[in-house]
């Protein structure tokens, strides 16, 4: 019988909403800026370490029904799901459908590690399952469920954006750019120089009343151990992993006020774009630019849904705020150069403390 | 060519191109090319026009075209059939009445962007390997 996938998620749906009733289920409630997302896990689950990468993840007695909820599930909830029965082609249509915002319906399928994620966006409840949480990739793990918070976002008017971030006086600067180019370099710079941050790799972005705040989402900071500079002894008490694809550690920065290195919101002042200029000809630098596409392809290329939106949102962005290009060579003396201009540019545009 | 342009109509390709209107612009990709298009807000009126039914001979007397935007738009037809984007068709279902059709007159403002810097991202995705019949998870 030919797969329907308006019946398959009204079954699923169901189902989803009896396990609500389970007392063998935890809930956690997300918040940040105007975002509110619960999640729900078995309560033995693994998973449990990556919902500690939130910035701010609370566990909560109850769920709500008006909030979006992600059911976070393994292999021993297969046989109480609706069977899932797609060809390979039926499979890579969705996926390429839903690179627009037309599609509604999102099935997302990684069948080298058994990841199925299901969204409905004109809907509450949505699935991520694997077969085993102890054999998730590490993104998974330290920017977990990005793909959900990305389309919970833009419904509410906001943008998960790959991208870092510095802050002051609750003033922020994105810090933008393909990966390797210098994002959480820069942004641990940045925290070497007493300044905050709500994020090295992915930022929350809301545009609210003609302005647009960054809200932190997660609390890792991932980088190489020889990067930590003055940095390392108030990082030494976080709990860290190795990510061995990448070489870099990945610090879990719980939130206390010794540390000072995340804020929650903060303005967003200005674009930065980052290019690491490693082997560019001068002619080659003059080509480079940094634009509207230069903000979004990074994210896209993490996050290859609803594209549209996404290109939509940076382009806006990009449009309404001070945009500044730094092709910059390796070495501290560069980026001490970024930072002086960060620093500079938050402190020509006056305190605000009331945020 | 242009003549044959002119006096044609149109639809959508699809497969491979699939479209979305967000902010009064017309944003599609083709699939097969992982190619992305966007049309100025005044590109997609006209184009809208032609997924209505609408022969650019049509829009442009009910609008009256000056020559060198009316050759424009037709370079701008003759690219998105290149791209796989429009395909000619014989049926003509006029969707929106000539009052619907009221464009701007200015060539500056009809504009298509091509960008082929996303293809690797936005091309029909080749990572699936789902078995064809069983798909997964497989019957236990």
């Amino acid at each position: 019988m030919k797969f329907n996938r308006d019946l398959w998620f009204q079954e699923l749906n169901l189902k989803l909403k009896v396990l609500n009733k389970d007392e063998d289920h935890i809930y956690y409630l997300i918040v940040t800026g105007p975002l509110k997302i619960q999640v729900v896990l078995p309560k033995n689950s693994s998973y449990k370490n990556a919902i500690n990468s939130f910035f701010n993840a609370q566990s909560a007695k109850e769920l709500s029904p008006t909030i979006p909820t992600i059911y976070c599930l393994d292999e021993s909830y297969i046989n109480k799901l609706p069977p899932f029965r797609l060809s390979k082609n039926d499979l890579n249509l969705i996926d390429f459908e839903s690179r627009l915002s037309s599609q509604t319906k999102i099935i997302n399928y990684d069948e080298k590690r058994k990841l199925l994620k299901a969204l409905n966006t004109s809907d509450q409840n949505y699935l991520f399952l694997c077969e085993s949480f102890d054999s998730l990739p590490s993104w998974e793990v330290y920017s977990p469920l990005k793909e959900f918070i990305h389309f919970i976002a833009l419904k509410k008017n906001c943008w998960l954006s790959h991208a870092g971030s510095l802050c002051k006086n609750n003033k922020a600067v994105l810090l933008f750019g393909p990966g390797g180019n210098g994002k959480s370099t820069t942004t641990l710079t940045g925290l070497n120089a007493d300044l905050q941050t709500v994020g090295d790799d992915y930022v929350l972005i809301e545009n609210f009343n003609e302005k647009f705040y960054a809200h932190a989402i997660y609390k890792t900071i991932k980088t190489y151990p020889s990067e930590l500079f003055d940095l390392h002894k108030s990082f030494e008490k976080f709990e860290r992993q190795l990510i061995e694809r990448t070489g870099k550690y990945v610090y879990i920065c719980e939130e206390d006020k010794e540390s000072n290195i995340f804020t929650h919101s903060a303005e967003i002042v200005m674009n930065m774009g980052l290019h690491l200029n490693k082997n560019l000809t001068s002619n080659e630098c003059d080509n480079l630019n940094f634009d509207a596409r230069y903000m979004s392809l990074s994210s896209i290329e993490q996050i290859p849904f609803w594209v549209d939106k996404s290109s939509k949102f940076s382009e806006k962005i990009y449009r309404s705020l001070p945009n500044y290009f730094s092709n910059f060579k390796e070495g501290e003396a560069s980026l001490d150069k970024n930072i002086e201009y960060i620093l500079n540019f938050i402190s020509s545009q006056g305190y605000q403390n009331d945020l | 060519m242009t003549n044959e342009i002119k006096t044609k109509n149109f639809r959508l390709k699809t497969p491979p191109t699939i479209m979305e209107v967000i902010d009064g612009e017309a944003i599609m990709i083709n699939g097969e090319k992982g190619t992305y298009y966007n049309l100025s807000s005044q590109a997609t009126l006209i184009f809208q026009c032609i997924l209505d039914g609408y022969s650019l001979e049509e829009i442009s007397s009910l609008n009256d075209l000056e020559p060198d935007v009316g050759k424009h738009i037709e370079t701008m037809i003759d690219k998105l059939i290149n791209e796989d984007v429009l395909e000619e068709t014989n049926k003509v279902n006029h969707r929106a009445s000539p009052s619907q059709l009221m464009i701007g007159n200015f060539q500056k403002d009809i504009v298509l962007t091509i960008y082929d810097d996303m293809q690797d991202m936005l091309a029909l995705d080749p990572i699936h390997e789902a078995d064809d019949v069983v798909g997964w998870p497989e019957k236990k």
